[in-house]
């Protein structure tokens, strides 16, 4: 019953004496507010040169360990001689690993941003990271128009700051701060911005094999 | 010097039945997206029309239609309330069969404009496209990050440095568009329309 309501608001059911007893309990209506943004963690794109990591890969991955909240979620794309970088991965943050599969070993920019995006509608994620090369810039673009999400290619900082996912960027002759207003977020985190990996050789992590489409 | 010319032959150009080629540039020109675009003109035989997102920007010496797109409500989109506006335009006023980029936002780069374009109309992105050629075949043959590739038909290209044609620029009269002409509703550009807001923190670089 609202305030002052003496049971004839037209609010309270009828016939009846509404009291705090009616009342939904405390967080029941921001638990039920179906609009709530749950995309949670963060998706990193890692990149292989013939076999190995790409030179970006320790540092994006460290940097998705440092920013969120919630698990790291990576995919590579390759064949069996990507199974040996495995533990190389985990050791940088990785909770689950998705290896994305496909006989075909080419790169196929649209195939592989589809296959990219089914895993982030899948994982829910909040920040789909891309590292600052030819490859990640142009599936960056891609899954964010398949998203239609926001996009800043060539930040530096990007950070969660209560919920709001925050990067800078550089605009030549000054300095912007790139408030994503809605998630996902993708982000091209610029190579120079990087920080230091942080390596912890006995971290594990769960690996997903997942054949994709390449069909364009 | 600069020539002030009428745009008598924007409406011939709209109307066109051949290859027509749009090119999306900024309050500066992209000398490699304008050079692709020249590029494309000559080997189709089409017509390109310069679509400046920014009415301070200049248009192409052999620009057959130039649009400015002029309006306030425009200002502060980011790249996906920039892709809605230059697909309208598209959509609406110059259905065209190649979109050369040459411009973005500021958060994002013109291949992130070249994907949302290729998205809104069903076209295939080409990135980093730094020759095209005409094939036997009537395709188009292209060279990005080193490889050759083949395009059919309706592509949105965004463009790395190469060698382009030179291309003239000059102030054209132009046709002035603003979001009624458009037909774009207030929610799908600016900072409404927009998924980031790009604050400035001070601070010279």
């Amino acid at each position: 019953m609202s305030e002052g309501c003496s049971g004839s608001c037209g609010t309270c059911p009828s016939g009846s004496t509404c009291d705090s007893t009616d009342r939904l309990p405390p967080g029941m209506l921001e638990h039920y507010n179906v609009s709530a943004d749950t995309r949670k963690g963060v998706l990193v794109f890692i990149q292989t040169e013939e076999g190995s990591l790409d030179d970006s890969a320790a540092g994006i991955l460290t940097l998705a360990r440092n920013i969120s909240d919630d698990r790291v979620f990576a995919t590579v794309f390759g064949g069996i001689e990507v199974k040996e970088l495995f533990g190389e991965i985990f050791s940088f943050g990785v909770d689950t690993l998705y290896h994305m599969r496909n006989r075909d070993r080419g790169y196929r920019p649209r195939s592989w941003a589809r296959a990219f995006m089914d895993v982030a509608e899948r994982v829910n994620a909040a920040v789909l990271l891309f590292p600052d090369t030819c490859i990640g810039e142009e599936l960056a673009a891609l899954c964010a128009a398949e998203a239609d999400a926001g996009i800043c290619v060539r930040c530096t900082d990007p950070k969660m700051d209560n919920g709001m996912i925050i990067a800078r960027k550089d605009l030549g002759t000054r300095i912007a701060e790139v408030r994503f207003m809605y998630r996902p977020a993708v982000m091209v985190p610029s190579a120079e911005g990087l920080p230091a990996p942080v390596s912890d050789p006995d971290r594990k992590g769960t690996v997903i094999n997942r054949p994709f489409n390449m069909e364009e | 010097m600069i020539t002030i010319k009428n745009e008598s032959d924007t409406t011939e150009a709209e109307s066109y039945e051949g290859v027509r080629i749009l090119l999306l540039t900024g309050s500066e020109m992209d000398p490699n997206a304008a050079g692709a675009a020249l590029k494309l003109k000559r080997i189709t035989e089409g017509k390109v029309a310069v679509a400046i997102l920014d009415p301070s920007g200049e248009s192409l010496k052999d620009a057959d239609a130039t649009y400015y797109l002029d309006d306030p409500d425009f200002a502060d989109s980011d790249c996906r309330a920039t892709g809605r506006i230059a697909s309208v335009l598209i959509k609406r006023i110059f259905p065209c069969d190649y979109v050369v980029c040459g411009t973005s936002s500021r958060e994002g780069t013109s291949s992130s404009l070249a994907a949302r374009i290729a998205k809104a109309h069903d076209m295939v992105p080409v990135f980093n496209v730094s020759a095209i050629d005409r094939s036997d075949d009537g395709s188009l043959r292209i060279i990005r990050n080193n490889e050759e590739e083949s395009v059919t038909w309706k592509a949105v290209f965004s463009v790395s440095e190469g060698d382009w044609p030179e291309a003239a620029v000059e102030s054209r009269e132009g046709r002035h568009l603003n979001r009624i002409d458009i037909g774009l509703g207030v929610y799908s550009m600016g900072i409404k329309g927009s998924k980031v807001r790009i604050v400035e923190v001070g601070g010279d670089v």
